[in-house]
């Protein structure tokens, strides 16, 4: 405000005086004195009683209570007392809720600490699980694959020779291709010299037909032979009946014709049979050869095949002991593989138990933690503006503070009021709503 | 070869459960909660049950109480498969009528072996 109307506001009951008594020496010269000489006095006594009023008189507060005529000193006294009081109340109300949020903002920090450390706990907890899990499952991921990569070496190395072409040109070590083939190979031979054996036998059987045929025809000869020697001996008897008698000439002149043509052809029966016979040992001769030769050829292909089998079981019982060792050390692997698997399975579950465990920290523990803050950052918001205002309007510092308890004032240090604080029960703030609508349970 | 439920909400869980199980040569059927797993049981009977205890909604052990109530499912063995290991909680399975306690993680030679033992 302008100190000039402020000065004339605080001494309007003396501005009458002083210009009253700044004008009167100059009331004898208003009839003598021309009227800008009036007019250039009244502005000067003007300007004096400004002067006068700003800055020779003493301030009007200082002086209000003594020139208050309407008050009497004790009931200024109690009206001043009373607005410390409630200026001290006020301050002191202000210190509390200030010291009674503080000590909440400690105990909820305290016990957020507590809450955050044990999400430290869980968290680290978690991470090493995780981190276990993951090493876990990296490793046995990574062995099961070194291992089926080494059954399948194995495997291989039953289709593929061990030391390469000349290791199977040596016959040590063949792949099992080369095995199949080299039996095709023998077998296809076997069968070539059984084949030939056959035809060997198949002349054996013809030589035999052919002797068969002779010795029926011998048969035939020795059958036609006893007849005759049958009908030779008749005739004979009949020859000498004839002869004793000698009466019948002529019919022993027949008889003697009839064994002559039997003689000749018992003889052309025998020089028959005799061809038979060459024919036969012909036969004979032939067949014995036939039979040497199949003979041989059977032993030489038999001896053949003994050799060959004997060597290809040698290479397959050595074949057949280097697939069981194989297949052993392919379920060896195997086995192996399932123990990984089952690591696996373990590592998962750690996972599983560790995404539970972060479930449920986030849950509880994280959201009331942050509920807490929350509702401590608004009470602290809250409060600085009203201790801002209560700051601005309090008394001196260095007052007694009063704690109100039921309409009565009671001096309070600062200590006092700590320790009765920390024993009282919190205020409870009213309950914030979330964004999203739900409410807000605090502890 | 048994037909197995196994109850958990974790769908890892499970997952390891019928893998392990199915390896071994039994036929695993899945349930989420408790519910489903009523649910499953009352329109066929299973020869075992591997159940959670801390599951949404009902817990493993009401399940086993609800499961003991059910026709055909008084004898049946039931495992509960669980991270608890307090003994307060094992005894109130072992009151509900449960078989056996597992504590996760299991290990799958372990749960067959098990099985294995309850199903003689």
């Amino acid at each position: 405000m302008n100190p000039v109307a402020l000065a004339l506001r605080d001494h309007r009951a003396r501005v009458p005086l002083v210009g009253a008594a700044l004008l009167a020496p100059w009331l004898w010269s208003i009839f003598l004195l021309p009227l800008w000489a009036i007019a250039v006095s009244l502005l000067l006594t003007l300007a004096a009683a400004v002067f006068i009023l700003v800055r020779i008189l003493p301030p009007a507060r200082d002086e209000r209570a003594a020139d208050d005529g309407g008050c009497d000193a004790a009931e200024r006294l109690r009206k001043a007392r009373r607005r410390d009081a409630e200026q001290r109340d006020l301050m002191h109300q202000t210190i509390f809720t200030l010291h009674t949020h503080v000590h909440r903002w400690v105990n909820t920090s305290e016990h957020s600490q507590g809450d955050l450390r044990r999400v430290q706990t869980e968290v680290g907890q978690v991470l090493k699980h995780v981190e276990s899990a993951i090493v876990q499952i990296g490793e046995s991921f990574s062995a099961i694959m070194n291992k089926t990569a080494a059954q399948t070496e194995c495997a291989m190395k039953l289709l593929r020779s061990e030391d390469g072409d000349q290791a199977a040109k040596n016959g040590a070590w063949l792949s099992l291709p080369d095995y199949i083939h080299a039996y095709e190979s023998q077998l296809s031979s076997v069968t070539e010299r059984m084949i030939e054996f056959a035809a060997v036998t198949g002349a054996f059987e013809e030589h035999q037909r052919k002797m068969r045929e002779h010795t029926v025809t011998v048969d035939d000869l020795l059958d036609e032979l006893r007849a005759m020697a049958k009908q030779t001996g008749k005739l004979a008897l009949e020859s000498s009946m004839l002869a004793g008698s000698a009466a019948n000439h002529r019919h022993l002149v027949t008889l003697t014709d009839t064994i002559r043509s039997i003689s000749e052809k018992a003889h052309e029966t025998t020089r028959s049979i005799r061809l038979n016979l060459d024919a036969i040992r012909e036969q004979l001769v032939e067949s014995h050869k036939t039979m040497r030769t199949a003979s041989e050829i059977g032993a030489r292909a038999a001896t053949q095949a003994k050799v060959d089998v004997a060597q290809l079981n040698l290479a397959m019982m050595d074949k057949t002991a280097e697939v069981k060792d194989a297949v052993e050390h392919i379920n060896l692997i195997g086995n192996d593989v399932q123990v990984e698997i089952n690591r696996i399975i373990v590592a998962m579950q750690f996972q599983d138990i560790t995404q539970q465990k972060l479930e449920r920290l986030h849950q509880p523990v994280l959201s009331r933690v942050i509920e807490d803050l929350r509702v401590i950052a608004d009470e602290s918001t809250r409060l600085k503006g009203e201790a801002g205002y209560w700051l601005n309007s309090s008394v001196k510092a260095d007052a007694p503070f009063q704690l109100v308890r039921g309409g009565v004032s009671v001096p309070l240090e600062l200590r006092e009021a700590a320790v009765i604080a920390a024993d009282e029960p919190h205020p409870v703030p009213s309950p914030v709503v979330p964004k999203d609508g739900g409410s807000v349970e605090l502890f | 070869m048994a037909h197995v439920l196994t109850v958990d909400d974790s769908i890892t869980m499970r997952q390891m459960v019928r893998f392990t199980l199915a390896s071994a040569g039994h036929q695993v059927d899945e349930a989420g909660n408790a519910d489903e797993a009523l649910e499953r049981a009352r329109v066929r009977r299973f020869d075992l049950v591997v159940a959670d205890v801390n599951m949404p909604g009902r817990s493993g052990i009401e399940l086993v109480k609800a499961l003991r109530e059910l026709p055909g499912y008084k004898f049946t063995p039931i495992l509960m498969l669980t991270t608890e290991s307090d003994a307060a909680l094992k005894q109130a399975g072992k009151a509900a009528g449960a078989t056996g306690w597992l504590v996760k993680p299991f290990d799958p030679d372990t749960l067959i072996s098990v099985l294995r033992r309850v199903l003689d």
